[in-house]
């Protein structure tokens, strides 16, 4: 269901404002020395599937936010839920929920150890018959009913840590439908809901999502994976810098539009241009590796090249980064940075030899949350800095000032902590960690997940810079369109073991496609 | 749970979030864009763990519980809402080597006013208590005189130094438990070893100091190498030593035959200073240089913000680790030969019940300096600000239990005001 044409500015309602079952108008938000929002508009209609998009830092998250009523907007904006008006600033949870909006977050806050019919359970609250037992019968039964209406069938008493991701992001939405039913005007607000999903998971998502709409649902989705927009959305808004920069009809849009309206300039090539292999020295060189789910691994990556590792979760690539890294200790093989033979007991050694890593998991594993930026940057490089005299304060300074302008890191001050950044800023600075050091070879474990289409447009241009300064990198990521465009050449690793070499011309995402998910 | 622990977990929960863009948005069109109007960005999205409550030691994010941050029922918490406040500067440019693609730095985000107040507020409280103090009708007088001061900085450098011994692994996000118990173990055995074996004062002194570096040697080897809670061990080891000292005094007080140089040092003063002062000052220099101005400081920082980060930064985390209970130890083994000389005896309670007032400047003075980190400095000025505070209420004539009460509330209010602080910031200090 798609209302109005292309515009280039937010289209007002042309239906009776009763017929919008979300309307947002000249809503803004201040922060403290930035505006997040501008004179925000955005109609959302009875059954539509509406999509906000937009890059890190465009607002998205800030109208949701003033939406749901934990945060206030200016004075001067207004929401609208049906017929139902509310002052923009005034908007409290409480309010949001009683004119007939749901908000599923991204981390859609289910508890996997408790049933599935405990987790809707605690949406309202649990029946109990005398002295405050819980009517299990009962519950179970209304909770089987509340997973049909999204399409799940499962049984409510198992736990929700054995459902998928995106069935778990079902049941939350199932809870936040539940007490909705009543309300003439239902409006679900999912933010990111598939984020955390692989892509198949996620159009299964999409789905169900617009099925429910015909019911009369308004869906809000956000989310930065333009894929799923395109052919899903019935209408898609985009913000950016705080800016309504358009809502258009979500038929016969394509990605590439989306990437020019989110980003705001011909992105050209978000890949760069790929250089002729080198040929040179090899920098890592794998013989008959057998850690974890590895069997028998050997590969070898050479100076300036870029080699990528497909394959599917559980077949062993984050094993053979860490492995190679000495994060664990192999059962057999060799590992040889150079010619240096490394004995895989612990990271210093494999740091020495000049080995960067960057993990998957960059809160867990990579970045210090509640440390400075600088202290991020430069905690590999310490001794670097020490003096009889103590830590060489200024220069510290100075580097991280440094490194945060050559790698285009957007972040308020060195001092400020890392946690205050967007992804795709806390990478480019888990990446400047490494770099600053020029490293022989560069582990990289899905260096941009998370991270949206501009920084990672910027991720890849320090790839490819420090590539030509010779270093090597091995490249694990699941995306394998974005394997086939950075590598070299790319390793499939299928049940723990490399099954084939891909490379120019066969080097493409169809091809990589099908050799890792076959068998 | 001990933090290293965490990491593991935190590992094995790694590896499952994929991939989420679609870089098939490469093939970029020659079309021209809508252009920003050059409005500021804010990273909205930036997880900022703002008002996220962590003590070193609780769970995190375990068992699928909200935290405070992070909300459940799937609504924006306002943990989240606080990295909002946070905001960079200009909309995507070019990178590195471009011009353009620097960044542009926001100017603080308060007022300087503000950020001086969360940094230096105990202090200046300090500050407003010692006047208050002088200017007072009935404490006036006495407040400031030489023998005031003289017995309040010579009454405090035992708990200071004790303090600086639970500080040590607490910067590295271990806490511990043992530095009272060991200072106990350290002033019996330097007042057994001079008292009934009449050993040399220096050797009765090296005896204390290394027992206290033994016993947090064991501690170190429990929590670095096998990985045990911390507070669990250090507890354990606490309440064993205290078993230790009371069989071994028998409950009495080890107080004769203690030789008279060891007696004055505790007691009496060089150039109006007291003796104790030139240990307690050294031992602090030395505290704050090797935490804040040292490689080992910096790792051990970067230890309690995220252990396995640490790990896969090339840290030896677990060498770090056993390196801070040791030299706890050491410093609680200072202490409790310093207790020996203060008092002029030993007994098996006196050293143990230091471990609260410590324990509660350690976390006083994580408010101020580097809020939301307990730091040397701010440790020293929760010792005083405290000691101050109570030599002012005695002098007006206060009960005993009236500095208790103060120390308690003073805690809760001050770690209380730099939640408040960080919430405001958007970044919240880790420990509290």
């Amino acid at each position: 269901m798609s209302h109005g044409t292309n515009a280039s500015h937010s289209t007002p309602p042309s239906s009776p404002r009763s017929a919008v079952a979300l309307g947002v108008s000249a809503v803004s938000k201040t922060y403290p020395g930035t505006r997040a929002l501008q004179g925000v508009s955005l109609s959302v209609m009875p059954g539509e599937l509406h999509a906000l998009i937009g890059g890190n830092g465009s607002g998205k998250s800030t109208l949701v936010k003033l939406l749901a009523g934990v945060e206030h907007a200016d004075p001067g904006g207004t929401f609208a839920v049906g017929g139902q008006e509310i002052d923009a600033a005034r908007m409290t949870p409480a309010a949001a929920r009683a004119m007939g909006m749901r908000f599923v977050h991204q981390d859609a806050g289910v508890f996997p150890d408790l049933s599935i019919a405990e987790n809707l359970a605690l949406g309202r609250a649990y029946e109990t018959g005398a002295i405050g037992r819980v009517r299990w019968k009962k519950l179970n039964a209304r909770a089987r009913k509340e997973l049909e209406g999204v399409g799940l069938d499962c049984n409510p008493a198992d736990l929700l840590g054995s459902l998928g991701a995106a069935r778990q992001t079902l049941v939350a939405i199932a809870r936040a439908l539940a007490d909705l039913a009543d309300h003439s005007e239902r409006v679900l607000i999912l933010d990111e809901p598939t984020a955390a999903l692989p892509s198949h998971e996620a159009s299964a998502l999409l789905e169900t999502l617009a099925r429910l709409t015909a019911t009369g649902l308004a869906v809000v989705l956000i989310t930065h994976r333009l894929d799923e927009v395109v052919g899903v959305a019935d209408r898609v808004s985009v913000l950016r810098d705080g800016q309504m920069i358009a809502s258009v009809d979500g038929r016969g849009l394509t990605e590439e539009q989306l990437i020019e309206y989110i980003v705001g300039r011909p992105l050209g090539a978000v890949f760069p241009e790929m250089p002729e292999p080198s040929g040179g020295r090899a920098a890592l060189t794998v013989e008959n590796l057998t850690a974890g789910p590895l069997r028998d691994v050997s590969l070898t990556v050479r100076r300036g090249e870029v080699v990528g590792i497909a394959g599917l979760l559980g077949t062993g690539r984050t094993t053979l980064l860490r492995a190679i890294y000495g994060d664990l200790t192999p059962s057999s093989g060799r590992v040889l940075a150079g010619d240096r033979e490394l004995s895989g007991h612990g990271p210093p050694e494999a740091i020495a030899a000049g080995i960067g890593y960057v993990p998957e998991d960059r809160k867990r594993e990579a970045i210090f949350g509640d440390l400075s930026v600088q202290a991020n940057l430069l905690l590999a490089s310490t001794p670097e800095f020490w003096r009889p005299y103590g830590m060489a304060a200024r220069q510290e300074k100075s580097e991280a000032q440094a490194l945060v302008t050559r790698f285009g890191i957007k972040a308020p001050g060195t001092a400020n902590p890392i946690s205050a950044l967007s992804g795709g800023n806390q990478q480019k600075a888990v990446l400047a960690r490494w770099l600053r050091r020029h490293p022989a070879l560069l582990l990289l474990d899905e260096p941009t997940q998370g991270v949206d289409i501009g920084a990672r447009a910027d991720i890849y241009r320090i790839i490819r810079a420090a590539v030509e300064q010779g270093t090597a990198v091995l490249m694990v990521a699941s995306d394998l369109d974005e394997l086939a465009r950075v590598c070299d050449r790319v390793l499939v690793l299928r049940r723990g073991r490399i099954v084939t070499e891909v490379q120019p011309p066969d080097l493409d995402h169809e091809h990589l496609t099908h050799l890792a998910y076959q068998g | 749970m001990s933090a290293r622990a965490r990491a593991n977990e935190n590992d094995s929960g790694s590896g499952k979030v994929r991939a989420s863009d679609d870089p098939r948005t490469a093939a970029g069109n020659g079309g021209t864009p809508p252009r920003a109007a050059g409005g500021v960005m804010s990273d909205s999205r930036a997880d900022a763990g703002g008002g996220r409550i962590r003590m070193p030691l609780a769970p995190e994010d375990g068992g699928g519980l909200p935290t405070a941050g992070e909300g459940g029922g799937g609504l924006l918490s306002a943990g989240e809402a606080a990295g909002g406040l946070i905001s960079t500067g200009e909309a995507p440019e070019g990178l590195a080597g471009a011009p353009g693609g620097v960044a542009r730095r926001a100017g603080p985000r308060h007022g300087e006013l503000f950020n001086f107040s969360i940094h230096y507020g105990l202090i200046l409280l300090l500050v407003a208590e010692i006047v208050f103090f002088r200017l007072y009708g009935p404490t006036g007088a006495v407040f400031l005189s030489h023998a005031n001061l003289v017995a309040l900085f010579g009454s405090q450098a035992v708990v200071c130094i004790v303090a600086l011994a639970a500080l040590v692994p607490l910067t590295a996000g271990y806490i511990d438990l043992s530095p009272g118990a060991i200072t106990g173990m350290a002033s019996i055995t330097s007042a057994t070893a001079v008292a009934r074996f009449h050993v040399p004062v220096l050797v009765a002194i090296l005896l204390g100091v290394a027992i206290g570096t033994l016993l947090g040697t064991v501690n170190g080897f429990l929590i670095a190498r096998f990985e045990f809670s911390s507070i669990v061990t250090t507890l354990g080891v606490s309440i064993a030593l205290s078993g230790v000292m009371l069989w071994y005094t028998g409950g009495s007080t080890i107080g004769s035959n203690i030789p008279q140089s060891l007696v004055n040092f505790g007691s009496l003063n060089w150039l109006g200073i007291p003796r104790v002062m030139f240990v307690m000052v050294p031992v602090i220099l030395i505290c704050w240089f090797l935490l804040e101005n040292t490689p080992f400081g910096r790792y051990l920082q970067a230890t309690a913000s995220n252990p396995r980060s640490a790990r896969l930064v090339g840290l030896n985390v677990r060498r770090n680790v056993f390196s801070a209970f040791m030299l706890s130890g050491f410093l609680a083994g200072v202490a409790g030969v310093l207790l020996t000389a203060r008092s002029g005896a030993a007994d098996s309670t006196t050293g143990p019940s230091y471990l609260f007032p410590a324990l509660a400047a350690v976390f006083l003075g994580a408010t101020t300096i580097h809020p939301g980190r307990p730091n040397t400095w701010g440790t020293v000025i929760g010792i005083f600000f405290v000691a101050f505070g109570v030599s002012g209420l005695s002098l007006m004539g206060a009960s005993a239990w009236a500095s208790d009460v103060f120390n308690g509330i003073i805690l809760i209010v001050a770690a209380g005001m730099a939640i408040v602080f960080a919430r405001r910031r958007g970044g919240g200090p880790r420990l509290f």
